[in-house]
């Protein structure tokens, strides 16, 4: 097998504050391999825009640090952690590129579109300002847009939101990157055009073999495009395989807890969707032993007490759970769970 | 891995409540006064005015001059230890006149920054609480109110009022609510939006409560700030117009007054302009930066 | 954009007439006599003749439009205290120098202000940044009147660098265009530094970054631009400032400018002239807020675009 992509080991962020130690991302690690697409799921808070973003080096240093020990292969040669931030510059648009949340507020407001474009394309490649302008048409007809020979001398307040957000993909592929990341790529924007954003993002996946790192909670986006799930729960990662695992045979309650959280169409309409009782601990001052036990309904005295270590349920799909362990009592998954996931 | 004893596998009763909130939780104002206290120079501005108005208050009392009497034999005297900042060219003492200055100064701005409050207050709060059309028409008419110089029209005001106190005040009220009114219309318009007050409304709260629970509390901070920046904007404005001769009347001197005429005699009497500069200067500096640590200590947008 | 342009034209004109109209009812309403204590002085038929002179024998409206309209053509009247010299003429004599001063001391404190703000903001919460902070808040608390006679006198008299007073050369503008400029400094500074420090949290920034962009091609290219949009909004306030200041400036630096030919007036009680300088300091303002209005239309794409879709 090829090299992977992204290997990320043992990653640790941290922010100081006022009040104290932010404990944001509290030892993730995962490969991501040459054209996979890898979601990460979680709710608000759990760590994954802050993993996203340190893979990139984008948040601020202060107030956020990444801990001692933590590792971010890129490509098999290049340790993100270690590089200059003249280094990073060379990486950032032409090796990983990235896509942000709300396309209201992403885009410089006194620049035209094709500006934007052409700007990372004018600094990573040696080509001139008329070609990178030809080159930004091409990204806009690749996104799907029409008339782009128009558009690239629009700005972004002539848009609508979904054509914002192409224009976001249209810069982040400027550069053919190795490795896509997509941060909540369609939680700003409306049902209809959320469909349309993830088909697109598949389609470029297919057409150019970029690897992509999709960060989300929508499990309707995971199951369109996903090829993996990394599951994450205050700063660390609880279950992790590939999709059709992670679907139809989860094997961490909070995994469970998420999946019976998502109305389906296939499942009994007379029961009520369930939601996981509690909120997420505080990571001033992360709670001893296992970060869920206090919302699990089958938290153990040991769950308390010690963290518990990641369980290979198969080759490739893992789950960090006291329940795994050979003594633990059986417990059945909640009805409902397991299902049907698209390819 | 390590073997764990059997028994550690028992499923526990959920005694912990998972909601319980783990941080100490700080109030609003706890938080802001623990963040203004870090400031170090907003703390000196606090202290400086407080040591201030102390003793514009108690110098004159304990003094055997005070404003207006003159000496003519005792003219242009240099600091000393009978008259701590020096005579002027009739005799009077400087350092009781300087501590009248900051009486007045201070009057002046406090009064006059409390009339700001209270119109630029209601204007801006009304504006904004009733909106609709009487907000739309009342913000056309503060956009060309604010569009109109109002310190000439104040200068103008105190020239056909005649100088004094009363004038002064009145003037600066004329143009100084403006600010304070589009200041708390975008306030608690922004806050009218907000779940919690739309949730107060549609449980039935009644306007008063609503705009005493949950509008003042959340306004307030941002009208500390602004009267904090207007106090030393009235007192500004105050000597401005003392320095071009229409202040307030003599024998009584404002510390613009003192300044404008140690500005005339300086060169052969510094003392008569360094006093009155440096007091005054020390005044809107303390203003200054106790208003800027405050806006960062109740600034929400600057929470941690 | 042209809807926008005939919109501030409107803002204007009903700006200028409710300026006009205070001035006259501040003339009419309040106590002082427009003609002093010349009255006492003079035999009632000559006070009725300057009455009739200056219309004041008529009811107060048509006084209004008799106003009105001598002040749509451009004359202010005559000087009381000076009778040979009208408004208009000191205007056309002393307006060059106040001009002049306060166009240099607007360039230089913008050119400073704006530098002092972005290198504070760039310097975030290091030495850098509080440095040129305290400097710019002592700016702040040192008014012109206090700035300007400290200069003269030291560096004037004491000293002898600078010429102490006077508009004889480029040497004569120095100290006068900095004591004019130094609460605009340190206004503009402040103001760009928090425009600047907002507009760093923006998303955009991050978009930018995640191009690869050098940290020097962001601040020039993505920062700046947006950074001074909400800053040229305050341009007009910033004007009143200037103009103000001249005030003091002229007076203590003995500028031969409209400045102290305002104080003059309003020490020797010329309520003529006071009025007449009045309404053409605030007609500059308006116009001056109004061109703001306009550069900020045409900086910012979303104003000058409007209505092209």
């Amino acid at each position: 097998m090829a090299k992977p992509v992204l290997e990320v080991k043992d990653l640790r962020v941290s922010f100081k504050m006022y009040a104290g130690e932010v404990q944001a991302v509290r030892g993730v690690s995962f490969n991501l391999n040459k054209g996979e697409v890898l979601a990460i799921v979680g709710e608000s808070g759990c760590g994954k825009s802050v993993t996203a973003q340190t893979l990139m080096r984008l948040v601020p240093t202060p107030p956020s640090y990444i801990k001692e020990g933590s590792s971010i292969l890129f490509d098999g040669k290049l340790e993100i952690t270690e590089l200059t931030e003249k280094k990073m510059e060379q990486v950032r648009g032409a090796e990983i590129g990235m896509i942000f949340q709300d396309p209201m507020t992403s885009l410089n407001p006194t620049m035209t579109i094709g500006a934007q474009i052409s700007e990372g394309i004018l600094k990573h490649q040696k080509v001139g300002k008329t070609e990178a302008m030809k080159r930004a048409t091409e990204l806009l007809t690749l996104v799907g847009m029409s008339n782009p020979e128009e558009r690239v001398h629009q700005y972004p307040h002539e848009l609508s939101g979904g054509m914002r957000q192409r224009v976001m993909i249209a810069i982040a592929l400027a550069c053919n990157p190795k490795l896509l990341i997509a941060d909540e790529p369609t939680t700003a924007l409306d049902v209809t055009i959320q469909a349309q954003i993830v088909d697109l993002l598949r389609d470029i996946q297919k057409k150019t073999d970029t690897s992509i790192i999709i960060i989300t909670h929508d499990l309707g986006v995971v199951a369109e495009i996903a090829h993996r799930v990394l599951v994450m729960y205050a700063g660390k990662v609880v279950e992790q395989g590939p999709l059709n695992d992670i679907f139809y045979n989860p094997r961490h309650p909070y995994t469970w807890g998420l999946l019976r959280s998502v109305p389906r169409l296939d499942s009994d309409n007379s029961k009520e969707l369930e939601s996981i009782p509690g909120s997420p601990p505080d990571l001033y001052a992360p709670p001893v032993g296992c970060a869920f036990a206090a919302r699990c309904p089958y938290a153990m005295e040991i769950c308390k007490e010690k963290d518990p270590a990641h369980f290979d349920v198969s080759d490739n799909h893992s789950s960090a759970c006291w329940l795994m362990h050979p003594d633990a009592p059986k417990v059945e998954p909640p009805v409902g769970i397991g299902g049907h996931a698209h390819g | 891995m390590e073997p764990i004893a059997k028994d550690k596998f028992k499923p526990v009763e959920k005694t912990t409540n998972a909601d319980v909130i783990v941080r100490p939780s700080q109030t609003y104002w706890q938080d802001a006064w623990r963040r203004l206290k870090k400031n170090k120079l907003a703390m000196a501005g606090l202290v400086v005015l407080i040591v201030l108005t102390v003793v514009a208050i108690v110098a004159p009392m304990f003094s055997s001059y005070d404003y207006k009497t003159q000496f003519l034999k005792d003219g242009n005297l240099k600091p000393s230890a009978a008259h701590f900042f020096g005579t002027d060219q009739f005799g009077r003492d400087l350092w009781v006149r300087v501590w009248w200055g900051v009486r007045i100064s201070l009057f002046i701005g406090i009064m006059a920054a409390s009339i700001d409050l209270v119109v630029g207050v209601l204007y801006g709060g009304i504006s904004a609480y009733v909106g609709g059309r009487v907000d739309t028409i009342m913000q056309r008419i503060l956009e060309i109110v604010y569009a109109i110089p109002l310190l000439l029209l104040a200068i103008l005001f105190i020239v056909f009022m005649g100088p004094g106190i009363t004038s002064i005040i009145i003037a600066y009220a004329i143009s100084g609510w403006v600010t304070m009114a589009r200041l708390v219309r975008g306030q608690v318009l922004l806050l009218k939006e907000q779940e919690f007050v739309l949730a107060a409304r549609t449980l039935g709260a009644k306007p008063w409560r609503i705009i005493a629970q949950h509008l003042i509390p959340n306004v307030i901070g941002l009208i500390i700030v602004q009267i904090t920046f207007a106090v030393p904007t009235a007192i500004f404005f105050e000597s401005f117009l003392s320095f071009i001769g229409v202040g307030i009347r003599p024998p009584m001197a404002s510390l613009g007054k003192l300044i404008s005429e140690g500005a005339g005699v300086m060169r052969y009497q510094p003392h008569l302009l360094m006093f009155p500069t440096i007091i005054f200067s020390l005044i809107l500096l303390s203003f200054n930066l106790l208003g800027d640590g405050l806006r960062d200590a109740l600034d929400p947008k600057m929470r941690k | 954009m042209l809807k926008y342009v005939l919109q501030r034209i409107i803002y204007m004109i009903i700006t200028l007439w409710v300026i006009v109209t205070a001035t006259f009812f501040l003339m009419k309403l309040l106590p002082g006599n427009p003609f002093g204590d010349a009255q006492m002085k003079m035999s009632p038929e000559n006070f009725a003749i300057l009455k009739a002179q200056y219309g004041l024998d008529k009811p107060e409206w048509q006084q209004y439009f008799i106003y009105m309209g001598n002040v749509l053509q451009g004359n202010f009247g005559v000087s009381y205290q000076f009778p040979g010299r009208s408004v208009v003429s000191v205007i056309q004599n002393n307006f060059k120098a106040s001009l002049e001063l306060g166009l240099e001391s607007l360039i230089f404190s913008i050119a400073i202000g704006l530098g002092l703000g972005a290198y504070a903001a760039l310097k975030h919460n290091k030495v850098g940044d509080y440095t040129a902070m305290f400097i710019a808040i002592v700016g702040i608390s040192i008014p012109s009147f206090v700035i300007s006679p400290l200069l003269s006198l030291y560096i004037g008299v004491k000293l002898g660098w600078l010429p102490a007073g006077l508009w004889d050369g480029p040497l004569h503008r120095i100290m006068p265009a900095f004591a004019l400029a130094l609460g605009t400094i340190a206004i503009l500074a402040r103001m760009m530094r928090a425009s600047m420090l907002e507009v760093s949290s923006l998303d955009y920034i991050k978009t930018a970054k995640s191009k690869g962009l050098s940290s020097r091609a962001i601040v020039l290219r993505h920062m700046i631009r947006n950074a001074i949009l909400p800053v040229v909004t305050i341009l007009g306030p910033i004007a009143v400032n200037v103009i103000t200041g001249t005030l003091v400036v002229e007076t203590v630096f003995a500028v031969p400018g409209l400045g102290s030919q305002f104080v003059t007036a309003i020490t020797s009680n010329d309520y003529t002239m006071i009025t007449g300088l009045t309404i053409f300091y605030a007609a500059i303002l308006v116009i001056v807020v109004f061109l703001t209005d306009i550069a900020y239309g045409l900086i910012d794409p979303r104003i000058r675009l409007a209505g092209r879709r």
